[in-house]
């Protein structure tokens, strides 16, 4: 199980991936970790002319926090899963990144790549949502922000062009509480679904601000804008959590699959929903 | 394509097709068949190795990627290695050896990167979450890298009193 | 340095780790379908030049059936001829000296198929009209009884189903061929070197003096590498077509999908029995899902389960109708238990609803149903020692009746059935000092060297340094069977210890006295094939205690205690009951090997398989056994595949007292716990 042929690029600085990337648009790919796109390429289920490998440019690996949290493209999620600054300000990103795949792949891979990759089983393009994350992108024709929730388009699709390079992940909402639902089978590391949330209360109790994102419940992460509304304001209890699963429900689109009927996972995931709300909803107080 | 890798403290440089597996590099080009293949998809663990001291799958690695950095694997002639090989042995931590290698490896990193934590059954659990052994069961495997961070904190109580 | 030494150096020798010169890298073109006429092939080397059928020789199948249908008909071409009858079937193959550029290859074949209807499940085979067109095999056993001559007051009827799974030993399969001036030289890794020749030989039309197989360190096999394989045909064409060694080194995706997989059960079960839980009477009907060919054990593996199913009980009438079923799906083989947890899961699923309906302890209940006095159950199976005293003593090692009060406790009770027949081979090589140890059956890291080594040890004296177990090679002994079924310490044991008084006497017979120096000094070589016709069964059980956490269950403790007969090594019997008990746990589980209605394999990683990791391990093991009386020269009994017998009807048990939802499938799904 070997990938097809193709050219490789190691550009040393983001004017030379500029012009790799104008030059081969469409039959070209950045690769940051690899460990989302080399099985895919391992398996022939995609081929690349151009790879165009990222790690050689300085100044993309960073965790910094400055008004936001900023996360560099080729950050490993070891070292997001590991960061004093991750877990101090932004406890969901901190929580989900120890629980991406496996230690080897968490050593390899990057939060970055785990985004722009928007393969629907991947955990981080929900945490993003959860978080409403913004990404920076640029190009050679200059620099852009575009938040989580305009970027993920459906599998394998975001709102990245050809030429785009994403260079840097800001999250604005921290200082919140949050965690990381993810439900597997027994022997995956894949999240069979997983929920997102990311909380912050007012004195008196109620919701002030809170960030939903699920992962593998539709063709790319979902993010439950109208559950955080309903939410808004709110003490949450378990009636006020039921009622927001049923809003949910209308969001997402559950398969019938090996791993169940769409009923079945509608229970498991119902679970887990209102017990996770419930956990962060105590952990805010 | 020119690359050049430090494998094992040893620097070699190879013409290599950019598709290459880093596992692939080892095994065919340098002959280091110690890493193995099993099962493709970096679920197995049993190609882990270390780059620049972390531990990686090597199937899901271009050697292109480890291109002027350091790679360890089994082979590697290091005191804290050997002394982990020796606690396989001697706690029965492998059988048909194919995933032992990986196994290894891990360990390796597994036990640098616990710093002050504790290596129990909790941790090594969570942190051996990406290698797959189909014989043993595990309990022999645990313990044995439990043996092994006893033997490597006693050389280095050992070599502090010294 | 000794075996394990040189494994955890990452210095074995597996087979992907032997180069030769100027050797050719071989990839099999798949079928993308479960069942399709082939219109036109295109490239590669196909059946149009290739065309052959093979015939696999798993060791323990087919002795006890006395099956004497025409097993030809069911017979898999080396590469499809006309048609494909499942997924993955080999249809055409490509070389290249660079296995990247094999691989390029597999483009170049263009195969022209026309989608046919396909059978994908023992249901929908049992749908059709005409089910005699998809029974490989069948078999009735015990006695057909009448519901009013058989005394009792209640009946009770349940469906099991046990899905196939896969035995993913972490090494894939593989092979060289290598044939040069007449003579085929083929390296493998495997449970069985003659079994491979035996292939060979009979496919290829060589003489034995022209083949030679050698094996490779083998990375696990559980079951999947004891048979012979299309494969290992096609490279040994190759070879010779070639003049150039062809190595055949497959994928995880091709393993999941043309190994053959074991389980894939589907049983109807009805006990008769008295208020006083005493059974009476035992109806079943069992289907195999046997998979599209005879190659593995599918048409045998129906007699097997049907055969064994009362295991440790004494019941008066039994009747079971045991049906082979042709799928088009890969062929089904032996994996580790082979049957003989299938068996047990229905005979163990019945006791416990039974003990429910009843409101008595499912242990009372076993016990009530056991035997003081050795018998012989309707099916024909010979059970040679009263089995309600060992099962008391069983509960008292596991405290039962304590550990019970307080925690979900599932418990299970079996009979193993190893593969004893028809005995196999050893031979000792004495020279420079050491002794070479050679097995007819290959270690394929269950560990054979430490019995070896021992055995050595205890009759000739010898330090267990000095005594080396070598791979398997038809040149070195030319006579042997295979390791499977739990006979490695029974048969390879036996022979062992039979080639030891060999050498013992040589020995004597050069000096008047045997002493240990006079052996080492001297060159010495013996062999022999020990026969046995006769089985050596024992008696087991297992107690699991379990918890649901966050949707899953968690193992607390699991027990064992087993009939070893002379226990040869005891960390090497512990390795493999800790092993064999987390492939049972995965069988519950997670494990399962699953196709869509139209037969396409929708799993393509080991982790789709559902290969447990460390995280899910028991908390505790309690490993205990008793020393029993075994009728053979190593005194051993079976051991293997008792975890993977034990483990799952104990284990649903302990499960479903915390849900108190029955279950009655394997693998449970993810819903089941909420």
């Amino acid at each position: 199980m070997y990938p097809d042929k193709f050219q490789y690029f190691t550009p040393g600085d983001i004017a030379s991936l500029e012009e790799l990337l104008d030059k081969y648009r469409d039959d070209s790919k950045i690769l940051a970790g690899g460990q989302s796109i080399i099985p895919l390429l391992k398996m022939r289920f995609t081929s690349i002319p151009n790879i165009i490998d990222i790690s050689n440019i300085k100044g993309l690996n960073f965790i910094e926090l400055n008004d936001d949290l900023e996360i560099g493209p080729m950050a490993r999620t070891a070292e997001v899963a590991a960061s004093n600054i991750v877990a101090m300000n932004c406890p969901l990103l901190f929580d989900a990144a120890g629980k991406v795949a496996d230690p080897q792949v968490r050593n390899m891979g990057t939060v970055g790549g785990d985004i722009c990759e928007a393969d629907p089983r991947n955990d981080m393009p929900a945490v993003m949502l959860a978080l409403n994350a913004d990404f920076e992108i640029t190009n050679s024709s200059g620099k852009r922000t575009v938040n989580s929730t305009e970027f993920f388009k459906d599998a394998y699709t975001t709102a990245l062009d050809s030429n785009d390079i994403l260079t840097k992940i800001s999250i604005k909402n921290i200082g919140y509480h949050g965690k990381y639902f993810k439900f597997t089978t027994m022997a995956s590391d894949f999240a069979l679904f997983a929920v997102a949330i990311n909380m912050k209360l007012n004195s008196d109790e109620t919701v002030k601000d809170i960030g939903i994102g699920l992962t593998n419940v539709s063709s790319t992460a979902v993010k439950a804008n109208e559950v955080e509304a309903y939410l808004k304001g709110k003490k949450i209890d378990e009636k006020i959590s039921e009622e927001a699963f049923s809003k949910l429900l209308n969001m997402i689109e559950l398969d019938d699959d090996y791993n169940g009927t769409k009923e079945e996972k509608q229970k498991i995931l119902k679970k887990i929903f209102v017990n996770g709300l419930k956990e962060v909803y105590g952990d805010s107080k | 394509m020119m690359v050049n890798i430090r494998v094992n403290g040893k620097q070699y440089k190879k013409d290599i097709e950019p598709r290459l597996l880093l596992v692939n590099f080892l095994r065919d080009e340098l002959n280091l068949t110690g890493t193995h293949i099993g099962c493709d998809t970096s679920n197995c663990g049993a190609c882990t190795v270390l780059m620049d001291g972390k531990s990686v799958k090597s199937c899901t690695v271009l050697a292109m990627q480890a291109n002027n950095h350091e790679i360890t694997t089994i082979e590697h002639e290091d005191p804290e290695l050997n002394a982990i090989k020796d606690a396989y042995v001697e706690e029965q931590g492998l059988q048909c050896g194919f995933c032992t290698p990986g196994m290894i490896m891990e360990t390796f990193y597994l036990l640098k990167d616990a710093g002050n934590k504790d290596v129990d059954d909790d941790y090594i659990k969570k942190k051996l979450s990406g290698n797959l052994c189909r014989c043993t069961g595990y309990r022999s495997i645990i313990d044995s890298i439990k043996k092994a961070n006893e033997k490597i904190r006693e050389k280095e109580e050992i070599h502090v009193s010294r | 340095m000794n075996k394990k030494e040189i494994l955890a150096n990452g210095m074995g020798r597996y087979i992907d780790d032997i180069k030769l010169p100027g050797m050719l890298y071989m990839n099999i073109y798949r079928s993308p379908y479960a069942h399709a006429k082939i219109k036109n092939i295109k490239g590669g080397l196909n059946s149009s030049e290739f065309k052959s059928y093979y015939k696999s020789s798993v060791g323990e199948m087919a002795e006890l059936s006395g099956n004497k249908e025409d097993k030809t008909k069911f017979l898999e071409p080396s590469l499809a001829i006309d048609e494909v009858k499942y997924y993955g079937q080999p249809i055409a193959a490509v070389f290249s000296e660079n296995r990247y550029e094999s691989e390029d290859l597999l483009n170049s074949i263009n195969v022209d198929f026309e989608p046919m209807e396909s059978t994908c499940s023992i249901d929908a085979a049992l749908g059709k009209k005409d089910i005699s067109k998809y029974t490989m095999a069948k078999y009735e056993l015990g006695k057909k009884f009448d519901e009013k001559a058989v005394d009792h007051d209640i009946v009770l009827e349940d469906t099991f189903f046990n899905e196939r799974v896969i035995g993913n030993s972490i090494e894939t399969r593989g092979c060289i061929a290598d044939y040069k001036d007449g003579m085929l030289t083929f390296y493998v890794s495997t449970q069985s070197v003659h079994s491979v020749k035996g292939g060979l030989m009979n496919t290829l039309n060589l003489d034995k003096d022209h083949v030679r197989v050698i094996q490779a360190d083998t990375g696990g096999a559980f079951g999947s590498k004891g048979g012979f394989y299309p494969e290992y045909l096609i490279a040994a064409y190759a070879s010779m077509k070639y003049k150039k060694p062809v190595k055949w080194i497959e994928t995880r995706s091709e393993y999941l999908s043309a190994a053959y997989a074991g389980r894939g059960v589907k049983s109807y079960a009805k006990i008769y029995a008295k208020n006083n839980g005493k059974i009476t009477g035992l109806e079943a009907k069992i289907y195999v899902d046997a998979g599209a060919y005879d190659a593995g054990a599918g048409g045998f593996s129906s007699y097997f389960i049907g055969f064994q199913v009362t295991g440790p009980y004494r019941i008066e009438n039994v009747y079971i109708e045991s049906s082979s079923i042709i799928t088009n799906k890969s062929p089904v083989g032996p994996y580790r238990g082979a049957g003989r947890p299938e068996a047990s899961f229905i005979m163990e699923r019945m006791m416990d609803l039974l003990a429910d309906k009843l409101n008595k302890d499912p242990a009372d209940l076993r016990l009530l149903n056991a035997s003081d006095e050795p018998f012989t159950s309707p099916t024909g199976e010979k059970i040679e020692e009263p089995t309600r005293p060992f099962f008391k003593k069983a509960l008292d090692e596991f405290d039962y009746y304590n550990v019970s009060k307080n925690n979900k406790t599932g418990i299970s009770f079996f009979v193993l059935i190893p593969a004893s027949r028809p005995g196999d081979s050893a031979r000792i090589q004495v020279k420079n000092g050491r002794v070479n140890v050679f097995l007819g059956g290959d270690t394929h890291g269950q560990g054979h060297e430490f019995f070896a080594r021992n055995i050595i040890n205890e009759m000739l004296g010898v330090d267990r340094e000095l005594v080396t177990l070598e791979n398997g090679d038809t040149s070195l002994l030319d006579m042997g069977v295979g390791a499977w079924g739990s006979r490695s310490a029974i048969a390879g044991g036996s022979a062992l210890a039979v080639v030891c008084e060999k050498i013992r006497d040589q020995v004597i017979q050069k000096y008047g006295v045997y002493n240990t120096d006079n052996l080492l000094n001297g060159e010495y070589d013996a062999s022999e094939f020990y026969k046995i016709d006769f089985d050596v069964y024992s008696l087991n059980a297992n107690m699991v205690t379990s918890y649901v956490k966050d949707g899953k269950a968690m193992i607390k403790d699991w027990h064992s205690y087993y009939d070893l007969g002379k226990v040869l090594d005891k960390s090497n019997v512990i390795g493999q009951i800790e092993g064999g008990a987390l492939q049972g746990i995965g069988q519950v589980l997670s494990e399962s090997l699953r196709y869509s209605d139209d037969g396409q394999l929708i799993i393509s990683s080991i982790e789709e398989a559902g290969l447990l990791n460390a995280e899910n391990i028991p908390e505790n093991f309690h490993i205990k056994w008793s020393e029993g009386s075994s009728k053979v020269p190593s005194h051993a009994k079976g051991l293997g595949e008792s975890p993977t017998i034990g483990t799952p009807s104990a284990l649903v048990r302990s499960i479903e007292l915390s849900t108190n939802k029955r279950i009655r499938e394997t693998p449970i799904k993810p819903d089941y716990f909420y």
